[in-house]
């Protein structure tokens, strides 16, 4: 019974990206589309297999030769489950309690822990292909570069364990989040809130946990000195016999009591009751508005009440906010590291704005906005709405919810960093340009890939093709711009680079803006 | 008002609807009839252009759904068989919404909008979530939505299934006022003994193909709707 709906999850979330016969007759997608997208996403997992192999080449080299095996596995260790971790406590909370054939599952023969099993195992064969990427290549590198074999049985271990923990530790958060909301009358605004808290929590820790570690080995004397809290998470993956076990326990015993716990109170959180409290109509006088507006205002409607909606593909406003904030707090350090590294001396004003066009890549409303129509596409389609209008509205949703963060990102920034009048100008215009870049490419992605059948939201905002795509290609284009920043801002001058990136930008938005209300305009059409 | 001329729709190698030709003049009801799976959501929804068809053309009011589809949707209103409609909004933020969306002025939507909620006894629940409503409400939102542009044409698929019989009795009354002022309608349903009383006009349609379609008189002769549906799909023999 398992495994059959592990297997149901499973053929959901990939239902988008199969080639599959539509009621059309036609193929959900064409080769051509299938090879480009293999190439995309051999690339993308190319590129993230290269860049772990690098640091574990760079990180091996200097520490296994002085015994730092622990301490290597240890950063690897954290690494992972950072990652995974703050990739999969959202979806998460939605695989196990926001599906939509919850009541339907629960109405058959079906054990609710069996149930509670299938959606964790789901999350956990994400989370192993998610780990694979990291933790291979260490694993890999630790071997060439001649480690123990000891090392090499204990880092197959970590990964076979790592996950189990990143999962157990995600799940009970999700399981904390959906007792709370259960209490509460504002479900989507206070689950959000708590998500959030949640969240930055473990950001504090973590960037306080590694602001540390990064002291100690700036210093030279430090850099090849063990730090104990590191190798000793490490450890296990040496088969330092004590770490080890009591690494296998944590790992088997949090994820027991996480579907312990979970399994008991599964069907009380999956059924509690959609009733709030009765709002009463007091008769008020509708007034009329424009058609595009009304467009723009049901989609925010729409991505103000879900909290899976704001947390998974809004998280970028929020940290352009926090970021801006952080800047204004850390000027002295932005400083102080710009005089450490002098190449960046005059750079600095283009290498910001590129570090909020990659805070603006994280927000990818526009990417699901049309699969999210779902089955009230109907609505859209039946009125005397053109392509053009729909998708334009879709795209200004998402700059309506972005830009405002951004804006402010960049004014704090411009504040912490004293910028020059004209510097001010291009950290404001460049992320604002990049933003309606984002917002344009989401929905040309979504309208090509959309997904109407979905089980939780989650699924369209975070698995589909679409979000995926657009969140990779979206970081890897913030990458590029911030190395194009620099080498311009080296080269030339600042302002050569912020002309150039902002150049680039409205080009962008020129050409995708004419493919939205051509060839995408059309494929809305005939959807 | 509505003219379906050879329409074909195929999905793979099955034709939902083979060659369907059909016409509802002004002022009529149209009842569409036929068994599960026998063509009727498809054409439908081809009638309201959002669902592309291989062969044949559709005309509302004399414009193409092919050539003019804004034009066509203008003039027409749509109801699913299943009204998935938008659950993180209010019933009337989203009447406000389809109102926005056909141009309807301020005095004249607050006017509909009212005294038809007021009918359906739906007025205290519009500022409900929609995610709060029942089938029926949902049935009945998509009801007052669906007349809110004083649409010529109103095509409804199935639209007494989850209703009750008073709300029933309602919208029975709707749809004859609306033929009353020259507008048309057409819709699909089971309840053969609703067809039988309401309708000027019945197509019946068995595995994409139609049967028979005329005046309803003319189609039952001296039988019931019943009987005739059940003898052209070959039923009364098999029971």
């Amino acid at each position: 019974m398992i495994k059959r709906l592990v297997g149901v999850r499973l053929s959901s979330f990939l239902s988008t990206v199969k080639l599959k016969k539509t009621g059309g007759g036609k193929a959900s997608l064409s080769w051509p589309k299938i090879i480009l997208l293999s190439i995309l996403f051999l690339c993308l997992g190319a590129m993230f297999v290269l860049m772990f192999t690098a640091l574990a080449w760079s990180l091996g080299i200097l520490m296994l030769p002085l015994g730092l095996d622990g301490m290597y596995y240890g950063i690897f260790m954290l690494i992972a489950f950072s990652l995974v971790f703050i990739f999969s406590i959202f979806e998460t909370k939605s695989e196990l309690f926001d599906c939509r054939d919850n009541e339907l599952l629960l109405a058959m023969p079906i054990k609710p822990s069996d149930i509670v099993v299938s959606r964790i195992l789901t999350v956990l064969i994400y989370n192993y292909v998610e780990s694979a990427f990291i933790l291979w290549p260490a694993v890999i590198m630790y071997a060439i570069l001649g480690g123990s074999v000891y090392g090499v049985i204990g880092g197959v271990l970590v990964y076979l364990l790592l996950p189990l923990l990143t999962t157990s530790l995600s799940a009970g958060v999700g399981y904390i989040i959906a007792k709370i909301a259960k209490k509460l009358k504002n479900k989507t605004v206070l689950t959000t809130l708590v998500s959030f808290a949640f969240l930055v929590l473990y950001l504090i820790s973590y960037t306080s946990f590694v602001g540390n570690f990064g002291t100690e080995v700036e210093g030279e004397s430090i850099v090849f000195s063990e730090i104990p809290v590191i190798s000793a998470i490490g450890s296990p993956a040496i088969l330092n016999p004590a770490y080890a076990a009591a690494f296998v326990i944590l790992s088997l015993g949090l994820s027991y009591l996480a579907f312990r716990i979970i399994s008991k109170s599964y069907v009380s959180i999956v059924t509690v009751g959609t009733a709030a409290a009765r709002t009463e109509f007091k008769g008020e006088r509708l007034v009329k508005g424009g058609r595009i507006r009304s467009l723009v205002l049901k989609d925010l409607r729409r991505f103000f009440t879900s909290s899976t909606y704001m947390l998974n593909a809004g998280v970028g406003a929020v940290f352009a906010i926090i970021a801006g904030g952080a800047a204004i707090l850390y000027s002295a350090d932005i400083y102080a590291w710009v005089e450490k590294l002098p190449i960046l001396d005059g750079a600095l004003a283009p290498l910001l704005s590129a570090a909020l066009v990659l805070m603006a890549s994280m927000t990818m409303i526009s990417a699901s906005s049309l699969s999210l129509e779902g089955k009230s596409l109907w609505i859209l389609k039946s009125m005397p709405l053109s392509g053009k209008e729909v998708l334009i509205s879709k795209a200004l949703s998402h700059v309506v919810v972005s830009a405002p963060a951004m804006l402010l990102s960049s004014l704090l920034v411009s504040v912490a960093i004293s910028a020059s009048p004209i510097d001010c100008v291009f950290i404001v215009l460049i992320p604002q340009a990049a933003n309606i870049v984002f917002a344009l490419f989401g929905i040309i992605l979504n309208t090509a890939f959309p997904k109407f059948n979905y089980d939780n939201e989650a699924q369209v905002v975070k698995q589909s093709l679409a979000g995926t795509v657009a969140m990779l290609v979206g970081m890897v284009y913030g990458i590029i711009v911030s190395g194009l920043s620099i080498a311009l801002a080296v080269l030339f001058s600042a302002l050569v680079s912020e002309i150039v990136v902002l150049i680039l930008n409205v080009a962008l938005v020129l050409g995708l803006y004419f493919i939205l209300v051509g060839p995408s305009a059309r494929r809305y059409e005939k959807l | 008002m509505l003219k379906i001329e050879n329409l074909t729709k195929r999905y793979g190698d099955k034709s939902a609807v083979n060659n369907l030709t059909l016409e509802i003049a002004d002022g009529e009801i149209c009842a569409f009839i036929g068994h599960n799976g026998a063509g009727k959501t498809t054409t439908l929804k081809a009638c309201m252009g959002i669902l592309s068809f291989d062969e044949g053309n559709i005309y509302i009011d004399g414009t193409s759904v092919l050539e003019d589809p804004m034009t066509t949707k203008k003039n027409t209103a749509y109801i699913p068989d299943n009204p998935d409609l938008y659950d993180f909004m209010s019933g009337v933020k989203y009447l406000n919404f389809v109102a926005d969306v056909y141009g309807v002025d301020t005095d004249g939507r607050n006017d509909k909008i009212f005294s038809l909620a007021d009918k359906f006894g739906l007025t205290q629940d519009l500022a409900q979530p929609i995610s709060a409503y029942s089938h029926g409400m949902k049935q009945k939102l998509a009801i007052i939505a669906a007349w809110l542009h004083s649409p010529k044409l109103i095509i409804m698929d199935e639209p007494f299934v989850g209703l009750d019989p008073k709300a029933s009795y309602i919208l029975k009354e709707m749809m004859r006022e609306h033929c009353e002022r020259g507008g048309s309608i057409f819709f699909s349903t089971h309840v053969l003994a609703v067809a039988e009383k309401l309708c000027d006009k019945v197509a019946i349609i068995k595995d994409g193909v139609l049967v028979i379609s005329g005046d309803m008189n003319e189609v039952l002769g001296n039988d019931s709707l019943e009987n005739v549906f059940l003898e052209l799909e070959g039923g009364a023999d098999n029971d």
